[in-house]
């Protein structure tokens, strides 16, 4: 542990905010009026982060399934339709609207984007573009502006679970099921490098387990990093939470690190902190999570918490003076009938802690 | 939470020690007995002994909601959508397009509501079909159907085992019938090593070395349990006519264009493997498949698992019928319980009896039906439930037996041959 960065940089929790159902991602948007929440009942819920209540609005709706992940432009500067989210669910659909007023029209929607569950979403830095892949192998890329279809990958052997933009906005990252990562010339239509990490991926029996689950870039543009596990087993899926760096300009690898356990298995969403560390979540065995701060230099991670069971995703507020992390209630697990008080059957849900990080 | 991954008598198997196996399984046979049959099958039963099953077990538990019994766009019900399928009214889940063109053929049954939620007693107590306590270790489906239809006429075992890893021979299976009715297990769908007779040994000193075994074994049963020599004999008869049908076992004998039907992975193999047993007569073929139980990362794991499921099972229904075979053939497909509506942290589901489904083709099924349905959000059966000694009767009847007159006799002991509290699914029959 880094004793300086963790009293520089160690949060407090403010609040849980508590959701009835449960919930995939979670983003602030860029003016920091709102925190946004993609759940598995097809809504994106919505706090008003300018109250200290941070109370819920009205959800986006006008999703099916699950709504998996969501998008929103890095700066209000770099949005090319001020005020919206871009959202992506389990049955194909991308949407584009206001995360301001839940009763407008969508922007733009596209129910048929993908066949079936979409992945991951992305947005370019110039907020022009928008990426999409999922389960039907498809990568495609859409104008933010309309939902024009601009560009098509579709001979992706596996299925695509994660996509990114390169710094230079010319080129499209897309992990995959098997753990390759492939750059694609968005101009040719081309793969023109590979980054291999197979570790991330493990065939068991039928199962293909595990995958490239988070790219992203380091804010220098200089580094890739990619996140999942190295699983051990498909089933009750163990493995080890991985990141696995690459060097962009010369594509190797200068560094993987584990951040657990075999049961702590997934890291399942990461943000950088302006300050030059990485905030990552990590979901495993039911009650197995954590929020860990870690700069990708060191040896160790500086800050963890295991206070949080099952973390599903992590987001900075645009002051850097609050986090927000997708979590999942206690106990969420159990064979057979297991009722509540009532005698009624219970879902699961996730909280959604709201921390404060220090100035640094 | 997969017990059934490696059983310590699963190891590595040889000729010899499989019938190492079956000595130690008339061992176990002095304490369990070898049972008969106090009322014996009528003619009509008898007609019915060029029936067969193919017996599909999913082991660790598949999750109804992303196969048999979708509840898209519900609390519980996951990202994926339905699909309709070719019996019209009916959706599964789309990680099952192939089996959705199908199923007319098939009987669904969608109110199973069993009694286990654990592995260790759910996978044996589900196969045995869970009979009330009578103080005797009943045999499992396959053994009874070994039993009560007997080894038909291909000279091949009754009850053959085609699953991922080791072989061996189960004799746990039969229970209380004796070891000659266990399963004989092809580890990998490959035969036992060493099944050829030895080079160094040409065929007439090897009957005569047979010859010899008979006699001395004859001199030992004197005085002691006959059915201790009957089931080691049995065995050795295995594999003999197992050296006969090397055949069955011979890859480059498939056809390419099965091979990418039923798909080149585990299960595709092992289907395609049972699908050549049942053509070549085997009366009982098991096909286990493990791996599915997803407590962890459940929906990409049935993403990864179902369309491998779907593949193999749609090729063989389809295979079954365009032979005709499918009106002789009882297709089961199933699990020892289903998955929790509700999902876990691990996003994954957990074990859940309470409501689950399985599939049926073939033998005295009515073709396309469903029976039975859960709630709206899945959670528990809506109407009557079956419990697994309802589709033991079922599946007897189906098979010609009739579960209400044919008992086992256990030593003088007559015992019913399916739950005596349970009945036979009428409205699943032809």
């Amino acid at each position: 542990m880094n004793d300086e960065l963790k009293a520089k940089f160690e949060p407090k929790e403010l609040k849980a905010l508590n959701v009835d159902r449960q919930l995939n991602a979670a983003r602030f948007t860029p003016c920091g009026r709102f925190l946004l929440a993609a759940g598995h009942d097809g809504l994106i819920r919505r706090f008003d982060m300018t109250a200290a209540e941070m109370p819920e609005l009205k959800p986006l709706t006008g999703h099916h399934g699950w709504v998996q992940r969501l998008a929103v432009a890095t700066s209000t500067a770099t949005s090319a339709l001020p005020e919206v989210v871009y959202s992506v669910d389990s049955w194909g659909q991308l949407r584009c609207g206001s995360f301001v007023d839940d009763a407008a029209a969508p922007r733009w929607t596209n129910g048929s984007a993908h066949n079936g569950w979409i992945v991951d979403v992305a947005l370019n830095a110039g907020g022009s573009l928008v990426a999409t892949c999922g389960i039907d192998r498809a990568i495609r890329v859409w104008s933010a502006t309309d939902g024009a279809l601009k560009h098509e990958f579709t001979n992706a052997d596996w299925d695509v679970l994660c996509v990114v933009f390169a710094p230079d906005e010319k080129s499209l990252l897309a992990g995959d099921l098997s753990g390759m990562i492939r750059q694609w010339d968005l101009a040719s239509g081309k793969v023109t490098r590979e980054f291999n990490a197979a570790e991330l991926h493990k065939s068991d029996r039928l199962q293909e387990v595990g995958g490239v689950r988070q790219l992203q870039f380091s804010p220098d543009g200089k580094q890739l990093i990619c996140a999942g596990t190295k699983p051990k087993n498909g089933g009750n899926v163990q493995g080890l939470p991985t990141v696995m760096v690459f060097n962009w300009e010369t594509g190797q690898l200068v560094k993987s690190f584990e951040l657990g356990k075999e049961g702590d298995v997934y890291v399942t969403d990461l943000a950088f902190h302006p300050a030059g560390f990485l905030m990552l979540t990590i979901s495993g065995n039911p009650g197995a999570g954590k929020l860990v701060f870690r700069r990708i230099e060191d040896d160790a991670s500086f800050y963890e918490t295991t206070k949080m069971p099952n973390c599903h995703s992590v987001t900075l507020h645009p002051d850097h003076h609050r986090l927000a992390v997708v979590a999942t209630n206690g106990g969420s697990n159990g064979n057979g009938r297991n009722l509540d008080k009532e005698g009624k059957y219970p879902g699961n849900f996730s909280p959604i802690h709201v921390w404060t990080l220090p100035a640094g | 939470m997969t017990p059934n991954l490696c059983k310590p008598w699963e190891h590595a198997l040889s000729r010899r020690q499989w019938l190492g196996a079956s000595v130690a399984g008339t061992g176990a046979l002095a304490l369990g007995g070898l049972g008969g049959l106090v009322s014996p099958l009528t003619a009509a039963e008898l007609n019915a002994k060029d029936k067969q099953v193919l017996f599909v077990w999913i082991d660790g538990g598949m999750s109804q909601y992303e196969s048999w019994d979708p509840k898209p766009g519900t609390q519980f019900g996951g990202p994926f959508r339905q699909i309709a399928t070719s019996l019209p009214g009916v959706n599964i889940s789309e990680l099952m397009p192939r089996t959705a063109t199908v199923m007319h053929h098939l009987s669904l049954v969608r109110n199973m509501c069993t009694q286990d939620n654990s592995h260790s007693a759910g996978v044996p107590r589900i196969q045995r079909g869970d009979p009330k306590n009578r103080g005797v270790t009943y045999p499992f489906f396959g053994s009874a159907v070994a039993k009560l239809l007997g080894p038909g006429s291909s000279g091949l075992p009754p009850y053959v085992s085609i699953k991922p890893g080791s072989g061996g021979f189960h004799y746990q299976d039969a229970g209380f019938l004796g070891p000659q009715y266990g399963a004989l297990a092809f580890g990998d769908g490959k035969p036992p090593e060493n099944l050829l007779r030895h080079n160094s040994l040409n065929e007439e000193d090897d009957v005569a070395r047979n010859a010899l075994r008979t006699t001395l074994n004859k001199r030992y049963v004197e005085g002691r349990r006959h059915e201790n020599a009957e089931a080691h004999s049995a065995v050795y008869e295995m594999a003999g006519s197992l050296m006969k049908r090397q055949d069955l076992f011979d890859a480059t004998k498939l056809s390419p264009k099965d091979v990418q039907r039923y798909g080149s992975h585990e299960f595709g193999r092992h289907m395609l493997l049972a699908r050549n047993m049942l053509e070549a007569g085997v009366r009982f073929v098991k096909v286990t498949s493990y791996g599915w139980d997803t407590h962890g990362d459940n929906f990409h794991g049935h993403r990864s698992l179902m369309p491998r499921f779907d593949q193999a099972y749609a090729a063989i229904i389809e295979d079954l019928n365009e032979r005709g075979m499918l009106d002789r053939v009882l297709v089961i497909a199933m699990s020892e319980f289903g998955r929790t509506p509700r999902i876990n942290g691990h996003i994954g589901r957990d074990h859940w009896p309470e409501a689950w489904s399985l599939a049926l083709a073939g033998c005295g099924m009515k073709r396309g039906t469903v029976v039975g349905k859960t709630n709206d959000l899945g959670t528990f059966v809506d109407g009557d439930a079956f419990d697994i000694g309802h589709m033991f009767h079922t599946w007897f009847a189906a098979l010609g037996i009739d579960s209400r007159k044919v008992e086992y006799d256990n030593h003088g002991q007559p015992l019913p041959i399916a739950h005596d509290s349970c009945s036979v699914v009428k409205e699943l029959l032809a």
